[in-house]
């Protein structure tokens, strides 16, 4: 099955605000791309925080980035 | 082959993340079996915001950014939007781009069937673009009345074509060898029409698919986006008040019931607006 990407964004207050790309990665098995402005694979190792109102992208099976993508907009 | 989806529920934020996560599980795997992945662009409240920081400047159309910045700030922005998100899919390596519009106009089931089926379409060779034909606007009455004299513009212009609509939200075109964003200029609600335009001037192969579409009345559409979309056309279509003339001449009862009903809800009346379209430049 081919890895669909997605660009999006987080809704304000959702349940995925507060946590780093590496535990979003972890949770939803997919590979983080970048997060608001900028590429994560220019920041190795930081620990980006999702704050809200942010833009996300992603890569994964499709189940895995719709859950992802639902959770974006869920409080 | 790379499917690009742009899914522009920018209305309606809520709906858009189960929209896209309904794509990604209902329409992936159909996808994945005609040999199509997908890259989808959520087009959200902030969506801008992020794409004119620094990083994603390049994505944005060539146009002054002070005036892009401008026209951000009004509801009369779809053009610039959407051609950024076309950008950067394109950047991608999108072969096809497939559009979906807001406001729920196109209900989730409807969109879900669909785009296989256009999918199939668009990845045959001869294909250049699948637009949708709706059977109303999905607006109001005088909207779908301006449409319609939209229509006859598109027609004035091209009288050769079998035209079915031309300005649904929902639409998909091939990104061939001769496609370049920069011949799209739309900054609004006229963005369909400059596609249109461009697949129509190129003789390119279009396949109609019709769509249901929900009457909601709920759009950011204004009656200043219409004259904004028509300034547009008067730039690319000689004789528009000619053509003006004639639709008045043979839909008299429908504008009298549309001045009628618009004028009982204070809103502004097809006499009004043909009024403004003949002083516009």
């Amino acid at each position: 099955m081919a890895q669909p990407r997605i660009e999006t964004f987080v809704c304000e207050g959702s349940k995925i605000v507060g946590k780093t790309v590496d535990e979003l990665a972890t949770e939803f098995h997919v590979e983080m791309l970048e997060v608001s402005r900028g590429p994560i694979a220019t920041n190795p190792g930081k620990k980006l925080r999702i704050s809200g109102a942010d833009y996300i992208s992603f890569q994964g099976k499709p189940k895995d980035c719709a859950r992802l993508l639902r959770a974006s907009a869920q409080k | 082959m790379k499917l690009g989806v742009i899914l522009n529920c920018f209305t309606y934020p809520e709906n858009q993340h189960e929209y896209g996560a309904s794509i990604l599980e209902k329409v992936c795997p159909r996808l994945d079996m005609m040999g199509i992945d997908l890259d989808l662009e959520n087009i959200t409240p902030t969506y801008m915001e992020n794409k004119l920081a620094d990083e994603h400047l390049d994505e944005i159309p060539q146009q002054d950014m002070a005036k892009v910045r401008e026209l951000l700030k009004t509801h009369n922005n779809k053009g610039i939007i959407v051609r950024t998100a076309m950008k950067a899919l394109i950047s991608r390596g999108a072969d096809f781009i497939l559009h979906v519009d807001g406001s729920s106009k196109f209900g989730l089931e409807e969109i879900l069937e669909k785009i296989p089926i256009i999918t199939k379409y668009i990845i045959q060779p001869e294909v250049d673009a699948v637009l949708t034909d709706r059977r109303v606007s999905g607006i109001d009455k005088i909207r779908t009345l301006i449409e319609d004299f939209e229509k006859q513009i598109v027609l004035h212009k091209f009288p050769s074509v079998n035209l079915k609509d031309g300005q649904s939200g929902f639409w998909c075109i091939r990104i061939s060898k001769d496609f370049s964003l920069d011949e799209l200029s739309a900054e609004g609600y006229e963005l369909e029409l400059d596609i249109l335009f461009m697949l129509l001037g190129k003789e390119k192969r279009i396949i109609w698919e019709p769509v249901n579409v929900i009457f909601t009345g709920v759009s950011k559409f204004t009656f200043e986006s219409n004259l904004l979309k028509m300034r547009w056309l008067k730039e690319h279509v000689p004789d528009v008040d000619h053509v003006l003339s004639e639709f008045i001449a043979s839909n008299a009862e429908r504008i009298r019931e549309c001045n009628e009903e618009a004028a009982k809800d204070k809103q502004k009346t097809f006499d009004e607006y043909c009024s403004e379209v003949r002083n516009l430049n």
